[in-house]
């Protein structure tokens, strides 16, 4: 079962890379505040910790910046909430930018002109579009804006 | 308000779709946050094992009819429509050009921005 939804044909079949002529996502083309500013953005990319129990030897290397052992997932997913790739089985020490461009190197390929939304732990470079830093990253918008401010100081921890 | 909050703004909240993914698929397969005794090989080969899942399950709700037949008329990707995979670490010029680019959307975010106040009558705060 692990086998058969992990790996081709299941896999390949549902979980697909976009594609240069893929339309524009709604999500995108139907919102003014995102259209045409974001016309180029293909999906939003993360890495996120999920938790393991490694073997004795293994265990040094799974654990995380935040203490405990995990596997850090490279995670990339359209506007619809659907998976276009990921990124398992590294260890939870290792960066997000370190599994980025890793995962570049072998077989995430990313179309010519296309771009991914990522965080200010991403290397910027033409695939990903990061925001500034020392600015805030807000949460809402308009009205809401000023409570809810998330600051960025978070990320100067872990970027190259 | 300047023109670079306005951007990391909408960024943050286009971005967002990624933290709800994950948030989704954690909570449906517990399985990620109460790991199994296997060996690591095996543990590996479960977080996209159930990425999987999570699309097939997008993909047969009954309301998401339409995207199964968009996608059963697709035909098989054309050369040169994937991408293509990096060959070299970015270079300076890579960063000065998305530097370029983000600043650009920036900016025109800001005069939509500004604009959008504007109409409305809202004068902007800082």
């Amino acid at each position: 079962m692990l086998n058969a939804f992990s790996s081709p044909p299941i896999y390949s079949k549902y979980v697909k890379l976009p594609r240069a002529d893929d339309p524009i996502p709604p999500a995108i083309r139907d919102n003014p505040k995102f259209y045409p500013f974001f016309e180029g953005a293909i999906g939003a990319i993360d890495g996120t910790h999920i938790v393991c129990t490694p073997s004795a030897d293994e265990r040094d290397v799974c654990r995380n910046r935040k203490g405990f052992t995990s596997q850090n997932c490279l995670v990339c997913c359209d506007f619809e909430m659907n998976f276009t790739y990921v990124l398992s089985g590294w260890e939870g020490s290792m960066a997000d930018a370190t599994l980025y461009h890793d995962a570049r190197m072998s077989d995430f390929a990313i179309p010519a002109g296309k771009y991914y939304l990522a965080d200010a732990g991403f290397p910027s470079c033409l695939q990903l579009l990061v925001p500034y830093r020392g600015q805030r990253y807000h949460l809402a918008e308009w009205g809401r804006a000023q409570t809810q401010c998330v600051f960025l100081f978070f990320s100067f921890l872990f970027v190259d | 308000m300047n023109a670079q909050e306005v951007f990391n703004l909408r960024h943050a909240q286009l971005r967002n779709v990624v933290e709800r993914i994950i948030g989704v698929l954690k909570r449906r397969f517990r399985i990620l946050v109460v790991p199994p005794q296997y060996g690591m090989n095996i543990q590996a080969r479960i977080p996209p094992a159930l990425s999987c899942i999570h699309n097939i399950i997008r993909k047969l709700d009954p309301a998401e009819l339409d995207d199964i037949e968009a996608a059963s008329l697709q035909s098989d990707a054309a050369p040169g429509s994937i991408g293509s995979i990096v060959d070299s670490v970015p270079t300076r010029s890579d960063h000065a050009q998305m530097s370029a680019m983000q600043d650009r959307i920036a900016r025109d975010m800001w005069d939509n921005y500004v604009g959008e106040r504007a109409r409305r009558g809202q004068p902007i705060t800082t």
